[in-house]
């Protein structure tokens, strides 16, 4: 959240400025998770191999169900939300992005590249905010659980 | 939730009565984790009728004996 909020501001107010930080961000969120995944694994190896068995009972398994239907579902909507964005971004912006040939048929499509970044910045962030949202439900319940 | 407190349970004393079973002993026993005993023991957590065999089967009674369901709180 500390790195991804600045980020998504700075992008959305500045989209060009910000263009070249995109790949450092989604190069280091693709480490950082694979990071977390490869000790999470190293670790429940170990265990095993000192016979120390982590339960996962019904409790964690409803916990992480509903974090993954609900960060699911937001993902579903952003993406769909960007495809029907598309689907009315064309018509709707006209001859600006639409250029056409002599002869009148569809030649090209000028889209411009603030635009073009703005959808993809809106799909990772699509993808952050269903992380987040997935990790902080299951934090978020656990919690819930335990408060008296 | 539309249905809290309908099904209440005696975990709590069911423990007490077994030599003051600890949640982790009963846990362990019934092969969840301590914080859904917890979960269990606040109302916080429903459990599956396979759990609730299972929970009444540690203490050895039947699984009314573990909890209840309140029809008249609907």
């Amino acid at each position: 959240m500390v790195l991804y909020i600045p980020y998504f501001i700075d992008v959305y107010t500045e989209p060009m400025t910000a263009l070249y930080r995109f790949w450092y961000v989604a190069i280091g969120m693709a480490v950082i998770l694979s990071v977390f995944h490869a000790i999470d694994s190293i670790l429940h190896l170990l265990n095993r191999r000192r016979g120390v068995y982590a339960v996962v009972d019904e409790l964690d398994q409803r916990i992480q169900h509903k974090a993954a239907l609900v960060s699911g579902g937001l993902l579903a909507c952003m993406v769909m939300i960007w495809v029907i964005v598309m689907m009315y971004a064309l018509p709707m912006l006209g001859d600006e992005v639409i250029e056409t040939s002599s002869d009148g048929s569809l030649s090209y499509i000028a889209w411009p590249i603030t635009q073009i970044m703005h959808a993809v910045q809106w799909l990772f962030a699509s993808f952050v905010g269903a992380q987040v949202l997935y990790y902080g439900m299951i934090l978020g319940q656990y919690r819930s659980m335990s408060r008296e | 939730m539309s249905n809290a407190n309908i099904i209440t349970n005696r975990i709590r004393q069911l423990r007490f009565f077994h030599h003051e079973m600890t949640q982790q002993e009963l846990a362990e026993r019934a092969g969840i984790t301590r914080q859904t005993v917890i979960a269990l023991e606040q109302g916080k957590y429903y459990p599956s009728l396979e759990l609730a065999f299972r929970l009444a089967r540690v203490f050895g009674v039947s699984i009314e004996d573990v909890f209840q369901f309140d029809e008249d709180s609907q």
